[in-house]
């Protein structure tokens, strides 16, 4: 099975992913901040991790940089609603930071579950 | 005119005399010639009609009287006593006694060519021809006719018995046949009565016409005239033009000439008129009726008669007028005779008062000359009388010249200079030969000098009676000979003590001739090497052609005008030092030498002085001309002195004479002017400069220029002032800056405004998509957790729709703010707007009338598909949306555009000269006022009701904008219509492949 890690800072979005993963038949870890994430990584080695990318503690593309240098097989989808830095939206930056792909908020689940599948199964 | 002629002849009054005399005598002349050829025609033309007169009653008288004899024969030959018995017993011997008397009686006449005797019967009884050879001879029986059917033998038996029948001219018939030649003939008859005075027979004599007119004389002419017979019937029986006579002979034949054929019209006066004169154009006639038969020989002699007529043809007539010629030619010959007579009378005349006059002439300026002649003239005897003296001497001697003459020397004179006077006299009259002389008087205590010439006068060689004197007073002429050796001693100072150089020079070789000594100093040569150099040696040698035109120039100069005009030049020094040097020259005689007279001033100093002044007037100029204000100078009357160009060019390009001169109340409007007058019052009366005044100057096109006005007051050296001078900066440019500013100020506010909101909007967004994820996300699951049919699914579904549309309202929100990922690419701007007006056509309504002008150009635009596409829609729809009433007019257009620093000041997003695609969305709807206009683009700011619009359409198309680097202006006019414009940087070569590695860049 297949476990995946997401991180974001607002509880209802981190239930609403889980309970989406989870009826897919995902195992599903949870994080609502990098410093929680950290611990998590030490403990645990995921398939995927789904991380927003404004977050009041640490960045999500500080946790992408990181989880490409300590965990290079993990699979990473960078979340947000935000628009974009300039010159390039937090999006682009995300995928510019090693990012396997990027969906924005708000989504349908489809879309998400497409996505979550195409990256764990290549 | 011709030289031989006297030059009297030029004079108009000497023709004018000339003609007074020779043009009656002329008019006597012609007049007399007139009148002498009148008189000759008139008496010539009197002789031709006297003499024709004379001819036509000559030949009358002939005619009849040649009739009287033939008559007198005929009566002869009837009554002869043995005739009847003759008649009655012919070839009796009594026959041959008649035949006797009549053979004697034919010979006598010779012109009778029968003598007959015819019987009662009509039987010759007795005839005698007549033969010029043979003479007479009587025609013997046999050759006798009978006459009994002759006319003439006819009228003659019915004849009275004293009557004499004529027959007329007839030819001579016999045997029934026209005898020829022909031989007119006239028959005289008359009865012969027997003892019983019955009529026994006719005696006939028949008198051939030709000798008849040979007789008469009739076929002569006389000098002019040419006689002509006509019987009564207009026949010519001599005289035809062409010899036509006894026409009527030949009745019916071009023979049967009359003279009616000849001149119808005269033959009507003279048929008419039993005699005389008349002239037509033809010629004279004269004519007379002949009755040629005495009266007493017929009963009806006056039914026979002929014309005699007399024609003096008319070019005849012409021929004896007297020659016109010869009147003419006398009249010219004595009228030129008496023309050239006259003239050299006149002329003769004319130089006799000539020279009358010139004489008068002379003496009245001899006389003149004496009388005025500064000259004491004096004629005397040689003892020393006077005999003449002129206004001077008599001046000289005091005592009117009347009175001095038949004085003596010794009563004038005194003692000493009479015993002088009296020598010279002397010795003149005894040498004949003039002496001069030189003498001092001593007049009134002054002493005069005098020089004199004595001189003899005499007509002829002999020994002259009387002296003439001349004494001129040449006292003034010592005097200004001693004036001018002074003179020249003070020139001699001024030259050599001159502070200026002096140079003498002769005009005509250029040497010098003389130098002071101050010329010495600037040259530094010695007088000695001054003297003998050229002229032109004096300027520096490089400059040869210089030194040679100004000598030349001085020279002209002073040759022409006496001085020449000051010219600046330098002077070298011995050590190659050039002083400048203002050099005027003078022309003057000096030892009979043409010289010129230099004055060189050392002008070093003030033209040091002057390049100083030139230097800062140029700074002063440079600066008064450069400087963008008004500079002015007044004087004490406020009136304009002076004016800088800039003043002169706002001026409506016043030349600064027409300025000069002014006050400000002829330029300005009174108010203005006062405002100028009270500011210029005060500086000159306190004597205190006005700063910084602010002022306006009224420009001639009524514009209103602000300026910062500084005036000052003006000193002359005295310390007074003299006028005022004022620097008026121009505050427009400055004024237009600020407000220019304030404009920049505004627009960066408003794009600071709306970047604010931008990022505000940004960081909403943000929330509101991580508010909106959990709604949609869970709303899903739990649509997907119910049965399709429960009705909750479709409350369900209403959250998940309205939780959508808060989605895209955010979309719209980061667009806006720019936060929102582009897909940039070059590409070209045509299609994408074209395919926009397609997908809009479905909504815009139909009342709206699109109209869209593309312009075609291959430049590429670094641009996001969809959203220039949604600038369009955008723009489009809020176009149409503002049109409430009609006209709507909806105008989409696109061109290439390069924008102008103006443009690019006022929006700082593009660049100047920069080409750039231009997007115009026009409509004509309500228009916006300036306070909408500047809050247009804000987010959430709508004009349309509440829940319309989201007022964020305009706020999205300014975000792309500035996401392409782009600009948005607008412009609208409230009621009008509104225009928005939208920029977009068209690539040029190098920027697509900058942004193309951008992309590669960022594709890892």
């Amino acid at each position: 099975m297949k476990q995946i890690l997401v991180i974001d800072d607002e509880p209802d979005i981190l239930k609403l992913i889980s309970r989406i993963l989870e009826k897919a038949g995902y195992r599903v870890m949870t994080a609502e901040n990098g410093q929680h994430a950290d611990i998590l990584f030490h403990e645990h080695l995921f398939d995927l991790v789904i991380t927003d990318i404004v977050m009041p503690q640490k960045e999500g593309l500080e946790i992408i940089l990181q989880l490409r240098k300590n965990s290079p097989d993990t699979k990473i989808l960078a979340i947000s609603g935000g628009g974009k830095l300039e010159p390039v939206g937090y999006l682009d930056a995300a995928r510019a930071t090693g990012a396997h792909a990027i969906v924005k908020k708000p989504f349908e689940i489809s879309h998400l579950l497409n996505k979550v599948e195409q990256l764990l199964n290549c | 005119m011709n030289p031989i002629l006297p030059k009297e002849l030029k004079h108009p009054r000497v023709l004018l005399q000339s003609a007074l005399i020779f043009l009656p005598l002329m008019a006597v002349i012609v007049l007399m010639s007139l009148y002498s050829y009148s008189g000759a025609l008139s008496r010539n033309m009197k002789e031709i009609r006297e003499t024709a007169q004379k001819n036509v009653i000559d030949r009358q008288q002939c005619v009849i009287k040649k009739f009287g004899d033939i008559v007198q024969d005929l009566h002869f030959i009837a009554s002869l006593p043995e005739v009847p018995d003759v008649l009655e017993n012919p070839g009796e011997a009594i026959a041959e006694r008649v035949k006797k008397i009549l053979i004697s009686l034919s010979n006598a006449k010779t012109v009778y060519d029968q003598l007959r005797y015819i019987d009662v019967g009509g039987k010759e009884v007795l005839r005698i021809n007549y033969d010029s050879l043979k003479g007479a001879y009587p025609v013997t029986e046999p050759h006798l006719q009978d006459k009994s059917r002759r006319y003439y033998f006819a009228a003659a038996a019915q004849l009275e018995t004293n009557d004499v029948y004529i027959s007329p001219f007839d030819p001579n018939i016999g045997y029934g046949e026209l005898g020829r030649p022909y031989k007119p003939s006239l028959r005289f008859a008359k009865s012969v009565l027997d003892r019983y005075g019955e009529k026994c027979g006719i005696a006939v004599i028949d008198f051939p016409g030709k000798p008849f007119v040979e007789t008469f004389g009739l076929h002569g002419t006389g000098q002019h005239n040419k006689l002509m017979l006509l019987n009564n019937r207009g026949f010519y029986l001599t005289g035809a033009p062409d010899n036509n006579n006894w026409g009527f002979m030949f009745p019916g034949t071009e023979k049967a000439v009359t003279f009616a054929s000849h001149f119808p019209d005269e033959w009507n006066r003279i048929s008419d008129a039993g005699d005389g004169q008349f002239r037509t154009r033809n010629g004279l006639f004269t004519f007379k009726r002949i009755y040629p038969l005495p009266g007493n020989v017929s009963s009806d002699s006056d039914k026979f008669y002929w014309h005699m007529v007399s024609f003096v043809p008319e070019n005849r007539l012409k021929t004896i007028v007297p020659a016109k010629l010869d009147y003419i030619t006398f009249t010219f010959f004595t009228g030129l005779i008496l023309f050239v007579g006259t003239l050299a009378l006149t002329v003769r005349i004319e130089r006799n008062r000539h020279s009358r006059k010139d004489l008068e002439k002379l003496a009245a300026e001899i006389q003149a000359f004496y009388d005025h002649s500064p000259t004491l003239i004096i004629i005397c005897s040689p003892d020393g009388e006077y005999l003449m003296v002129n206004k001077a001497a008599a001046a000289f001697l005091r005592m009117p010249p009347e009175k001095i003459i038949g004085k003596n020397f010794a009563d004038l004179l005194s003692p000493e200079l009479v015993k002088v006077f009296l020598e010279r006299t002397r010795k003149v009259a005894a040498t004949n030969t003039p002496i001069t002389a030189k003498d001092h008087i001593k007049i009134n205590n002054c002493e005069r000098h005098f020089h004199s010439v004595i001189f003899p006068i005499s007509s002829e060689n002999s020994y002259p009676s009387m002296i003439g004197v001349s004494s001129v007073d040449i006292t003034d002429q010592i005097l200004y000979q001693n004036v001018l050796r002074e003179n020249e001693a003070r020139f001699r100072s001024l030259f050599e003590d001159s502070p200026d150089a002096i140079f003498l020079a002769d005009t005509s070789s250029g040497i010098i001739t003389g130098a002071n000594e101050k010329a010495s100093a600037l040259t530094g040569l010695t007088r000695n090497e001054l003297v003998g150099k050229h002229f032109t040696s004096l300027y520096p040698e490089d400059q040869p052609e210089i030194a040679a035109k100004s000598f030349r120039e001085n020279e002209t100069g002073a040759r022409k005008s006496g001085t020449s005009l000051p010219t600046e030049s330098f002077v070298r020094h011995k050590d190659g030092r050039k002083t400048p040097v203002e050099i005027i020259s003078h022309k003057m005689r000096l030892d009979n030498r043409d010289t010129i007279y230099s004055i060189f001033r050392d002008i070093s100093i003030r033209k040091k002085a002057e390049s100083e002044l030139l230097e800062k007037t140029i700074m002063l100029e440079t600066v008064t001309e450069s400087v963008p204000a008004y500079i002015y100078m007044k004087n004490k009357n406020f009136r304009y002195t002076f004016t800088n160009r800039y003043g002169l060019e706002q001026y409506d390009h016043l030349s600064p004479e027409q300025l000069r001169g002014k006050t400000d109340y002829d330029i300005f409007p009174e108010a203005t002017a006062n405002l100028y007058h009270s500011a210029d019052k005060t500086v000159m009366e306190t004597g205190k400069p006005l700063i910084n005044m602010e002022e306006e100057v009224i420009l001639p096109d009524g514009k209103n220029v602000p300026v910062l006005t500084n005036k000052f007051p003006l000193f002359n050296k005295q310390g007074e002032i003299e006028g005022v001078i004022g620097i008026s900066m121009d505050l427009s440019e400055q004024k237009t800056a600020e407000e220019q500013n304030r404009k920049l100020e505004n627009q960066l506010r408003n794009s600071h405004k709306l970047e604010t909101l931008g990022t505000l909007s940004g960081g909403i967004a943000h929330d509101f998509n991580n508010i909106l994820t959990p709604i949609i996300g869970f709303t899903e699951i739990a649509i997907e957790a119910l049965p399709p049919e429960s009705s909750t699914v479709q409350d369900l579904q209403a959250v998940l729709k309205a939780a959508k549309r808060a989605k895209k309202l955010v979309l719209q929100m980061l667009t806006f703010s720019r936060q929102e990922p582009q897909n940039l690419l070059p590409q070209q701007l045509q299609p994408l707007i074209r395919e926009s007006l397609d997908f809009l056509r479905h909504s815009i309504p139909s009342t709206v009338r699109t109209e869209q002008f593309i312009e075609e150009f291959d430049n590429m635009i670094m641009c996001d598909a969809s959203q220039v596409q949604q600038i369009v829609m955008n723009l489009c729809t809020n176009a149409w949306q503002a049109m409430e009433t009609e006209p709507k007019t909806l105008t989409v257009e696109l061109k290439k555009t390069t924008i102008d620093s103006f443009t690019a000041a006022m929006h700082k997003n593009l660049k100047e000269n920069r080409p750039y695609a231009k997007i115009t969305v026009r409509d004509t709807g309500k228009g916006m006022e300036k306070n909408e206009i500047d809050r247009m683009f804000d987010p959430f700011y709508t004009t349309k009701e509440i829940g319309e619009g989201t007022g964020l359409g305009l706020s999205v198309v300014y975000g792309i904008v500035r996401g392409h680097n782009g600009e948005i202006t607008v412009e609208s006019t409230k009621g009008k219509g509104t225009s928005v414009s939208v920029f977009l940087p068209i690539l040029t070569k190098q920027q697509p492949q900058k942004n193309n590695s951008n992309e590669t860049d960022s594709g890892h």
